[in-house]
């Protein structure tokens, strides 16, 4: 039986009050959604960022009884992904003196040169990013003293 | 990852250098055994910009040219470990297995600005610049060469910026400026739409191939409006769709002239003078600031510039512009100067601080001498842009006063005088591009020549501190009595900013001898810090056209000279002086100190250079050269062009204008230039990658 012309009205406004509320529930859902994915996403990020400066160093290490010599130490071949180093640390571990070193990528400068003492060496964001693909050296240029030991590497995010 | 080396062997050994260390003079190494003319390569890297102006290194291999030689008087003999590179190394530059002493630092590129601003613009606008360096080199990504690594652009309005656009590659330019001969550039066409209506300029960074951050020649470094600056525009849509218009006719009344932005409104009430046609523009535009910016006053036929009413004619940025009607000609819309063009823009609320009348596309004709006169506090730059200047003889200088400047682009000169285009104590000569004429045996100001055919002409630049630029350009019959091009700072001591001589093409005809390129000769003033000559053809015999470059023989004053690139030049003679001339021709006291051209003496910088004769002084090597770089032949004999109608010294017969400075075919100075550093030549032809003949033409 159909409904007198009155009640049909009040169903159309009623269905299309509920059908605007679920529309504004749903926004409202999106929303706050979207909020809690984007602070989740940051989070996880920057977690996953302070673990990245962690997942690629790039460097050598070096120990020579007999004194560390001038030329190239491969530091990686063929670097698995991009990344940007974001941080550099060096250090003469053994013997006594310095050196100077300069990172290259695929044979171009990359980072240097920089001198290596008994005290570390730290910088920040010290170089272009380094391409997906690149051979890493580290090459000693100079070596004043006796150093038998030392390390250098760069620490980086993935591009 | 980590690698380690424990207990390790030996890492791989660095590759050799052949040489110990080099000197802080950047061009000149020690090796502990020196070997003549060895050609021993030693690998650099080099810092600088790649195509989209990012810091980069390029490595690059440089050769061992030529020993050393000794100060006068022990001239003959060389130094015992010291051996010349062919190019200078940098601080900046890695030199890895040797010790890098130099503590030179590579010049800013050497640019200019070569289309107008104070344009009335809508969503876009349009540049076009060149630039020289030093380092010029083939692009290593495709082979083809360019002077500089890229230009970048962006337009600002003080709160609002467009992204930074990189162009690399140069273009012909077309469709902007008239041009006798093909010009190559960078040209940028930006988009401004994100900008509001309002006063912007543009700002550019010219990024060498070698050079780091301190080598950009940006235009945020330096002021005024005549240099490497800000270039000035008016963004207003609707403005620029729809400008306010007045027209000009002889049959016209300065009383009862329209200003509407409708044409057929204006058109049917023009005024009769340009005078008349401000002062009405002013009555119904109004005083406010800017009033007049982008107002067109269109010629019908031939009309007076007219006597203007003293009053204050408020235009803030964009020109003036005096143009024709639509539909006539340029012979046809002529604007006689029968007065000083001055148009009182003396705002001095404006946002730009110079005032600018622009004369585009009519024919500018002088009644007599009258200048342009610009007003206290308020200069005035007048451009002349595609227009036909007819001097009529009249001898004016154009720019009245120390603040009238003018530019001139694609301007063909008629009739000329000789005062307008020369240094002057009053304004400047801004810009010559695209100038072409008959010039009365006069010398033309050569800070900005682009594009140029300058008959009967000849270019001086006697205030080098300032640089010059000679960019594509024919001086096809310099007169008799003059040298072809000279250039030198005002003063002793000074230090000349950056100097391009690029694709020039002049010969002598005449039979008195004089210079074709004469720069910081024998008393002149001025040290050379960055001179860039390419593919020149400065066609002659000997002593007849020859180069005076670099000297340092001055009676009192020492000079310093470097970055001096020659690449692909060609000409009749080469000469240079400096310690071995010092003394044994002059005797003077001080003779083993001017070292000044030493770096250029042992060929440092020069590439495939070719003369036709002997040095001066018999080819002394007191006038010449110690070694005149790779690829260089000097005194080569006859270049044997296709049509030479230059100067004939046996016996001594003048030349003519015309002939034909191609090289023919088998010709000594083809393919002597191992690579490319421009893209095109003189005539507009791609040259392409790999080895170049000398001179002006691919």
């Amino acid at each position: 039986m159909a409904l007198p012309p009155v009640f049909t009205g009040l169903r159309d406004v009623i269905e299309a009050d509920l059908n605007q509320l679920m529309d504004d529930v749903e926004t409202a859902g999106t929303t706050a959604t979207t909020a809690i994915t984007t602070a989740k996403d940051t989070a996880l990020t920057a977690v996953e960022n302070a673990a990245a400066v962690y997942t690629y160093p790039v460097g050598v290490f070096v120990f020579n009884p007999s004194g560390v010599s001038t030329g190239t130490y491969y530091a990686d071949f063929s670097g698995p992904y991009s990344f940007n180093p974001a941080r550099f640390v060096g250090k003469v571990i053994g013997g006594t003196g310095s050196l100077s070193i300069t990172f290259l990528s695929d044979g171009a400068p990359l980072y240097g040169p920089v001198t290596l003492t008994t005290t570390e060496t730290v910088t920040a964001a010290p170089a272009a990013p380094i391409v997906a693909g690149a051979d890493i050296d580290v090459l000693v240029e100079s070596v004043t003293g006796t150093v038998t030991g030392f390390y250098a590497k760069l620490e980086g995010l993935p591009a | 990852m980590i690698a380690q080396y424990v207990n390790t062997v030996a890492p791989i050994a660095l590759a050799a250098q052949p040489f110990e260390s080099v000197n802080a003079e950047g061009w000149s190494v020690v090796n502990s055994t020196p070997a003549d003319l060895s050609m021993a390569p030693a690998t650099v890297w080099r810092r600088g910009h790649n195509q989209s102006g990012a810091l980069t290194w390029w490595p690059e291999t440089l050769y061992m040219t030529k020993r050393k030689r000794q100060v006068y008087p022990n001239q003959a003999s060389f130094t015992t470990n010291e051996v010349a590179l062919n190019d200078y190394v940098l601080s900046t530059d890695r030199v890895f297995n040797a010790t890098n002493n130099s503590t030179q630092v590579s010049p800013k590129p050497i640019c200019r600005h070569i289309t107008p601003d104070r344009q009335l613009v809508g969503n876009s606008v349009t540049a076009e610049v060149v630039a020289a360096h030093y380092f010029g080199r083939p692009d290593p990504a495709t082979g083809v060469g360019k002077q500089v690594a890229c230009v970048r652009i962006r337009a600002n309005n003080g709160t609002q910026q467009t992204a930074w656009v990189a162009v690399s590659d140069t273009i012909i330019s077309t469709g902007i400026v008239d041009d006798p001969i093909p010009v190559e550039c960078h040209r940028v066409t930006l988009d401004i739409s994100s900008l509001s209506d309002g006063y912007f300029w543009l700002e550019f960074e010219e990024c060498p191939w070698i050079g780091s951050t301190p080598s950009v020649m940006r235009s945020e470094d330096n002021a005024g409006f005549r240099g490497f600056t800000r270039r000035h525009f008016l963004k207003n849509v609707s403005l620029a769709a729809a400008p306010p218009l007045v027209y000009v006719s002889s049959t016209g009344n300065d009383t009862t002239g329209v200003v509407s932005t409708n044409a057929a409104t204006a058109e049917a009430t023009p005024c009769l003078t340009i005078a008349g046609a401000l002062t009405r523009a002013r009555a119904a535009l109004g005083t406010t600031k800017g009033a007049l910016d982008g107002l067109r006053i269109r010629v019908v036929n031939t009309v007076n510039w007219g006597a203007l009413v003293a009053n204050t004619y408020h235009q803030n940025v964009a020109a003036v512009v005096i143009e024709p009607a639509p539909g006539v000609d340029i012979a046809t819309a002529v604007v006689t100067i029968n007065n000083s063009i001055r148009p009182y823009l003396r705002d001095t609320t404006s946002d730009m601080g110079e005032a600018t009348v622009c004369f585009k596309g009519v024919t500018v004709r002088w009644a007599g001498i009258f200048g342009a006169t610009a007003e206290t506090g308020r200069p005035l730059l007048v451009q002349f842009w595609n227009c036909i200047v007819d001097w009529a003889g009249y001898a004016t200088a154009i720019k009245s006063n120390g603040t009238a400047h003018i530019a001139f682009f694609g301007v063909q000169a008629q009739n000329y005088a000789g005062a307008a285009l020369s240094l002057s104590a009053s304004g400047e000569v801004r810009q010559l591009r695209g100038l072409s004429g008959s010039f009365n045996g006069t010398a033309i100001h050569a800070y900005s020549v682009v594009g140029c055919v300058l008959e009967n002409a000849v270019l001086t630049q006697p205030q080098a501190e300032e640089g010059a630029m000679i960019w594509k350009v024919k001086l096809p019959s310099p007169p008799d009595s003059t040298n072809t091009v000279s250039i030198n700072a005002s003063a002793q001591g000074l230090d000349m900013g950056g100097i391009a001589v690029v694709e020039l093409l002049t010969a002598r005809i005449t039979t008195t001898e004089k210079i074709g390129l004469r720069i910081s000769a024998d008393s002149d003033a001025g040290n050379i810090t960055h001179l860039v000559i390419a593919h020149v053809t400065t066609a002659g015999q000997s002593n007849w056209g020859r180069w005076n470059l670099a000297y340092d023989d001055h009676a009192t004053v020492r000079r310093y000279h470097k970055f001096i690139r020659m690449h692909g030049a060609l000409g009749s003679q080469g000469n240079t002086k400096g310690d071995w001339f010092a003394g044994v021709n002059l005797g003077l006291a001080d003779a083993s100190l001017r070292t000044g051209n030493f770096a250029f003496h042992h060929g440092v910088g020069q590439v495939g250079v070719y003369t036709r004769d002997l040095n001066g002084n018999g080819g002394s090597a007191s006038f010449g050269w110690a070694y005149p770089g790779i690829g260089s032949i000097h005194h080569g004999g006859d270049p044997i062009y296709v049509d030479y109608r230059g100067v004939i010294l046996s016996p001594l017969t003048a030349g003519s204008t015309g002939g034909d400075y191609h090289l023919a075919p088998g010709a000594l100075a083809r393919d002597i230039v191992p690579y490319p550093v421009l893209t095109y030549d003189i005539e507009g032809t791609a040259r392409g990658t790999g080895t170049q003949d000398a001179g002006c033409y691919a």
